[in-house]
């Protein structure tokens, strides 16, 4: 059975969303599992069309009765911990935005000698999310601490 | 679906893989469709290898790769010596609970006809 480009596009892009909810699966078994979904949907694709050429239509009918990429998302035993590098990446910038207006609120001065902390911990968080990007909240944490990095040195300036 | 009913499931269905797979070497596609066929199971994919593969990390399950018409090698699944010990204690385990739980209901049930009468 031979698959057009756009249909192996298209489950290619299925497999990679799966891969993004394995954060906390170690790598072996996530190696096995993306191996295993490429097997299954070649099986089903040839199951579908009797063993004769796939196309982009017949891909989105086998997706579509599949499992949605999130569902692969592995349970957190504890959720505070087991967050995953994106949502690290994410609470990071957002406890400086929170840190950073709760101290502008108490006085601009006072904030100072707080902007090397600041600047530390944004930049830790765009380069996190940055290495999430995959994940939305990587991207959102990158967003929101390159936001905030240039805005703290705009205020220094 | 009712959370006793998921939470109930989830533990079966490390005992179902485990109980399918010993009925000789099959491949993930070929499980799945079988399991689906136990409505009650109400298995997906994102349910079975999932498991599969910690089976297979575990020790209980070996996989064999071969070629495919369809695509990429298709994989076939077995249990190892481990996966056969373990699926053994599994079922007696569970014929011994089972057997418990008729028992339980069926004195359960007698105390409920006599009261009635």
């Amino acid at each position: 059975m031979q698959v057009n480009n756009q249909a192996r596009a298209m489950i290619q892009s299925y497999l990679t969303d799966v891969a993004a909810h394995l954060e906390g699966m170690p790598a072996q078994e996530q190696r096995d599992l993306l191996r295993q979904l490429e097997s299954h949907i070649h099986e089903a694709l040839a199951a579908r069309t009797g063993g004769q050429d796939a196309q982009a239509s017949d891909v989105q009918a086998v997706l579509s009765d599949m499992d949605p990429a999130e569902s692969y998302a592995t349970p957190s035993k504890d959720r505070l911990w087991n967050l995953s590098r994106g949502k690290w990446a994410f609470v990071i910038s957002l406890a400086g935005v929170v840190a950073a207006a709760a101290l502008l609120a108490l006085g601009s001065g006072r904030l100072a000698g707080w902007v090397p902390f600041f600047l530390g911990a944004e930049i830790a968080a765009c380069i996190l999310g940055s290495l999430s990007w995959r994940e939305s909240f990587g991207k959102a944490a990158v967003c929101v601490s390159a936001a905030v990095t240039v805005i703290t040195l705009l205020s220094c300036a | 679906m009712k959370t006793w009913i998921t939470q109930l499931r989830k533990g079966l269905l490390e005992f179902c893989v485990l109980n399918a797979i010993s009925c000789g070497e099959t491949y993930g596609y070929e499980l799945v469709q079988r399991l689906k066929g136990i409505q009650q199971l109400a298995v997906t994919e994102s349910t079975v290898y999932p498991i599969l593969s910690r089976l297979k990390q575990d020790g209980f399950v070996k996989v064999r790769d071969a070629p495919s018409t369809s695509g990429p090698p298709r994989r076939y699944f077995s249990l190892t010596a481990l996966g056969r010990q373990r699926t053994g204690e599994m079922n007696v385990y569970w014929d011994g609970l089972y057997d418990a739980i008729a028992a339980l209901r069926e004195t359960s049930s007698g105390r409920q006809d006599n009261a009635s009468q």
